[in-house]
């Protein structure tokens, strides 16, 4: 037996003192010469209007060899990245808007800029988050800004109270029942005027539109507005979409809205 | 002269006396001469006193022999005086009989009674893999798995498991049923196999590679299920049972009915299970570096449901010949949890009140298996294995685009359908076998999410195994084809035009030359210590995922790219095992020992690059490569039992490097402590308390997160009398929030069940002449 032991210890001596090392070190985010005085993804948020072009700067460290960088812009409509991080009510506009790009890099410190237009028909909360790779393929921790986009161009929603509930102070998503009548009650606002404006409970397994009411608009550049949303007393148990659409006078197009839970 | 003195002295009455006298004497001891030379007596068996015929019984010191007659009766006779008999006969202890100068001698014979210490046969069945362990059957396949030290299971769902040994998983752990691997996408570490423990005779695990009748893809262990086999005797068998399980509300039925008369026995078996919502201790969580709520500690979209059945026919001739077909079915569909295709919103988190309904993203997979094996007994006993097998697999997922171009028309993500041929010739004799396999896989695929082409596969293999001495000698020499179909997409602008074709896949077609040798050599120190060591070389060829893969893989969440160059894995690897068994049968001390250490040349495992895919929700790419690796591992187990009490412990401890690294594989499995401190009742009932210690997880692979430790309390309350059982069982008693390291979602951060508590109650009904079929009967249905 003691034969086979040492056998044994001596293979698992061989394979230990055989195994290389590696580079295990991430990259990092680092301090970049940002002599422009651009934005960075270390930056806690962005403020960015709709129709312009963002540029953001930052540096990229690794101890020996970078490999590649992506950077993806999407909403941040319906999820945290980071613990702790409270996710706002926001009524966004244009979130199918998103922007992936992936670049190389070279050598242990490189200075990139990520160019990004943000369309007219966005606005809300986007999440930046960037990832980056060395040459040996260890990834970093994501980095993650949050994008404001304001935007001047498109009508914008307004939401005081649902439910006779201050939304901005909701937790989770809202839950109607079948049958029941919810009172919302807000504001639509264009400097263009708004044309046409309506209010819709589209149901998402299938975008049934449930019920919808027309507001009653004339070109005011504000309107008050108080709409009883009838909830069917057949609506299937599931998840709905309150969606809120208005046109402006020079005929720019919106909508934004909120996920609720009917059962 | 003389007439006159002879006269005178007959005449005299002082000589007439004298010669009376000797004459008496004379006569006296002619009287007496003739008495001692003669015996006769009786021969009979002792305690029936009945008579022992044809018994020998030779006279002393004369050496005269006769034998008993048929009423036992002998007579000897010899001219000098008989100081003793001799008495043998047939079975039975000799005797010597002193005669003491009597003329009739009765014998009693004892029967002769041998006491004979542990006899050894040692003879070669292919059948039989003497490094296999027996895994304890629970009615469950996850814990029937883990009931063996080093063999985790992952439970993929209603009856989706994937068996990870010492810490490999997928294509290099093999599951056998009655001898025939089973397919199933078994490449993908999510992909699990559709098995019901309740419908096969016993589970066994066989660690290690090189094992030459189990197939090259064995090279982490083989899992081998064995099939039905038939009663004693003509009569009927009927098992069933029924389990409930709180926690994620999981019910269960089975039944497996089998019926002999004669020759000719019937089988047939059904199961239906359902279960609930997976149960978390965590409230939130971290997935794919997004944080998500959970509201009502359940992993919503996580439900399902699965069915297996079974017939089958067998047909014993003479001599032991034996003819089966069976046909096995399988189905299961599931809800999969909302990240694993696609990105989670935490709306999609909230809907939890629907326990049982789920909806997409889902998955479905089917088997269909008929095989069959004929064996005959002659000079070489012959058997003849085959099979067939269907096995689909789908993934549903609300259609979403990965990079420019039109959404998706359906909600077909991934559709997998895998056609499955086995046939083996085997012929075996005492010292030895050879035999051949054959086995074929065509593999197509389709959705709108590409992931590895159109692939086939085959195997010819050829095998000797032989017993030298007491060792066991095995080679196995493989050819192995692979080939796959091109794959090409339209290319698009991020206007959505289309502006070319993407090649995901070229067309491949590779042979692959390969085998194994095996030498196991038992040890027997005493009759309480035993052991054997293992030497094995062995070689695998990489799998059709591994040369062609090209796509999201949805369960891993990466992009996971294939390399056409890939060659065969190589592997020289030795094995031993030592183990004291209790001297007393009712109880004491034993202890076993495992242990193993390979080196591998080229071992095939996915490796982060450093580039991402250029597509959304792929992330990182990992891309097959081929890196020498060293494993070791040891399993250790004791057990004490006395008159009421019993406690068990094993420990499981796991080493795998890749060299040039130096980083640990992926799906290290943690060093994992089991403990069970147990204590029966009257005949019937036993209460074991239970405690599991997982080890943080900190050997692992490059981008792989550290698993924290875990500890896990469980405690079990049975009561068996014969022919039933009710069991109670809670899992995580104290609903500890815990990630397991060797899931196949761990990568995703999805985290593992919480507290469990199963009621199952079990029923084994027997009539006619049926006895109980030992287990060595079991064993040789393989």
């Amino acid at each position: 037996m003691k034969i086979y032991n040492v056998l044994t210890v001596a293979a698992a001596a061989f394979g230990i003192a055989s195994c290389g090392t590696t580079d295990t070190e991430v990259p990092t985010v680092c301090d970049s010469d940002n002599l422009t005085g651009l934005p960075s993804v270390l930056f806690d948020e962005i403020e960015v209007d709709a129709g312009s072009t963002v540029v953001v700067h930052d540096a990229f460290c690794d101890d020996t060899e970078l490999g590649e960088v992506r950077w993806d812009l999407h909403s941040a409509e319906g999820h945290e990245h980071e613990e702790g991080e409270e996710e706002e009510f926001v009524l966004n506009s244009g979130t199918d808007w998103a922007k992936l790009e992936t670049r190389a890099l070279t050598g242990t410190k490189a200075e990139e800029q990520f160019s990004f237009d943000v369309p007219l028909e966005a606005r809300g909360v986007w999440d930046l988050v960037v990832s980056v790779v060395d040459a040996e393929g260890n990834a970093a921790p994501d980095v993650i800004a949050l994008v404001h986009v304001e935007n001047d161009h498109i009508p914008a929603f307004i939401l005081q109270t649902v439910d006779g509930v201050d939304p901005s102070s909701w937790e989770g998503e809202p839950m109607w029942a079948p049958g029941s009548e919810v009172t919302i009650a807000g504001a639509v606002v264009d400097s263009d005027g708004v044309s046409e404006a309506e209010v819709l409970l589209i149901r998402e397994s299938d975008e049934t539109v449930v019920w919808s009411e027309s507001l009653a608009v004339n070109g005011e550049t504000s309107l008050d507005f108080t709409v009883q949303v009838v909830v069917p007393s057949d609506a299937e148990v599931g998840e709905y979409h309150f969606e809120m659409e208005a046109t402006d006078g020079t005929g720019v197009e919106m909508h934004t809205g909120f996920h609720l839970e009917v059962e | 002269m003389l007439g006159t003195w002879l006269c005178k002295l007959m005449c005299s009455p002082w000589p007439r006396a004298m010669a009376s006298l000797c004459l008496c004497v004379l006569a006296s001891e002619a009287a007496q001469g003739q008495n001692t030379s003669v015996v006769h007596g009786h021969v009979y068996h002792a305690g029936h006193l009945t008579p022992c015929t044809s018994a020998a019984v030779q006279a002393w010191p004369c050496g005269k022999t006769v034998f008993a007659d048929e009423q036992g009766h002998f007579t000897v006779a010899c001219s000098n005086s008989i100081d003793s008999l001799s008495v043998i006969s047939h079975g039975h202890e000799a005797v010597v009989i002193a005669v003491n100068g009597r003329a009739h001698v009765d014998v009693e014979l004892q029967e002769l009674n041998v006491a004979l210490s542990s006899v050894e046969v040692v003879s070669l069945s292919a059948d039989v893999e003497p490094e296999g362990i027996r895994a304890q059957q629970t009615g469950d396949v996850l814990t029937t798995l883990e009931s063996v030290a080093g063999l985790r299971g992952l439970d993929l769902g209603a009856g989706l498991i994937q068996p990870v040994f010492r810490g490999l998983v997928g294509a290099r752990v093999s599951v056998l049923e009655d001898g025939v691997p089973m397919a199933g996408g078994r490449w993908g570490a999510d992909h699990g196999v559709l098995v019901d423990a309740a419908l096969y005779d016993a589970v066994e695990a066989v660690p290690g590679g090189g094992h030459v009748w189990l197939g090259p893809e064995a090279m982490g262990g083989a899992l081998r299920l064995s099939s039905i086999g038939m009663l004693e005797a003509d009569g009927k068998r009927t098992q069933s049972g029924v389990r409930y399980r709180a926690g994620d509300n999981a019910a269960r039925f089975h039944v497996l009915h089998r019926s002999r008369k004669g020759r000719i026995q019937w089988q047939a078996g059904w199961s239906l299970n359902r279960h609930g919502n997976l149960n978390v201790a965590q409230s939130s969580f971290e997935y794919i570096g997004r944080q998500l709520e959970l509201a009502t500690s359940r992993l919503p979209n996580t439900s399902g449901r699965g069915m297996h059945g079974v017939v089958g026919l067998c047909v014993a001739g003479d001599n032991g010949d034996l003819s089966t077909i069976e046909c096995r079915w399988g189905s299961v569909s599931q809800g999969l949890f909302p990240g694993i295709i696609g990105v989670p919103d935490q709306s999609d988190l909230e809907r939890d009140d629907q326990v049982y309904q789920w909806e997409l993203p889902l998955q479905n997979a089917m088997r269909m298996q008929l095989q069959g094996k004929w064996r005959h007994q002659g000079r070489m006993q012959r058997t003849v294995r085959w099979s067939l097998s269907q096995n689909n697999r789908n993934e549903f997922a609300p259609p979403h685009a990965h990079g420019f171009g039109p959404e998706p028309e359906g909600d077909l993500s991934l559709s997998l359908a895998e056609f499955h041929v086995f046939g083996e010739g085997k012929w075996e004799s005492q010292r030895g076998g050879f035999g051949i396999q054959f086995e074929g896989l065509k593999g197509r695929t389709s959705g709108w999410e590409f992931l590895l082409p159109n692939h086939i596969r085959q195997r010819g293999s050829l095998i000797v195994d032989r017993l030298e001495g007491r060792s066991r000698i095995g080679l196995r020499l493989d050819v192995v084809h692979n080939a796959h179909e091109g794959h090409t997409e339209p290319l698009y602008a991020s206007d959505g035009s289309e502006i070319g074709e993407d090649v995901r896949t070229e067309a491949l077609s590779r042979w692959f030359a390969g085998g194994a040798v095996n030498w196991y050599h038992p040890l027997a120190f005493s009759p309480h210590l035993r052991g054997s060591w293992t030497l094995a070389l062995h070689s695998r060829a990489p799998s059709s995922y591994a040369l062609a893969a090209n796509g999201i893989h949805h369960g891993t969440f990466r992009f996971e790219q294939g390399n056409p160059l890939l060659k065969p894995e190589q592997t020289a690897e030795v094995r031993w095992q030592l183990m004291k068994l209790n001297k007393a049968p009712s109880g004491g001390f034993s202890w076993d020992l495992r242990g193993f250490a390979a080196l591998h040349n080229g071992f095939i495992h996915l490796t982060p690059l450093a580039s991402f895919a250029p597509i959304a929700h792929a992330g990182q790419v990992y891309a097959f490569q081929a890196k020498d690796a060293f494993r070791t591992g040891l399993e250790a187990g004791w057990t004490w039992s006395g008159n009421k009490v019993s406690v068990q412990n094993s420990l499981a401890l796991l080493g795998q490097w890749a060299l040039e690294t130096g980083l640990g594989l992926p799906f290290t499995s943690p060093a994992d402590m089991r403990s069970s401190v147990g204590r029966r009742w009257g005949r019937h009932g036993n209460f074991a308390l239970q405690y599991r210690w997982i080890a943080e997880a900190r050997l692992t692979a490059r981008n792989e997160s550290v698993t924290p430790s875990a500890s896990l309390w469980g405690m079990q309350l049975g009561w068996k009398p014969s022919g039933c059982a009710i069991e109670f069982e809670v899992h995580n008693l104290m609903n500890a929030a815990w990630l397991d390291h060797v899931s196949a979602y761990r990568a995703l951060g999805l985290v593992a069940q919480g507290r469990w508590a199963s009621l199952r109650f079990t029923l084994d009904v027997r009539g006619g002449d049926v006895q109980e079929t030992p287990k060595m009967k079991q064993q040789q249905q393989f």
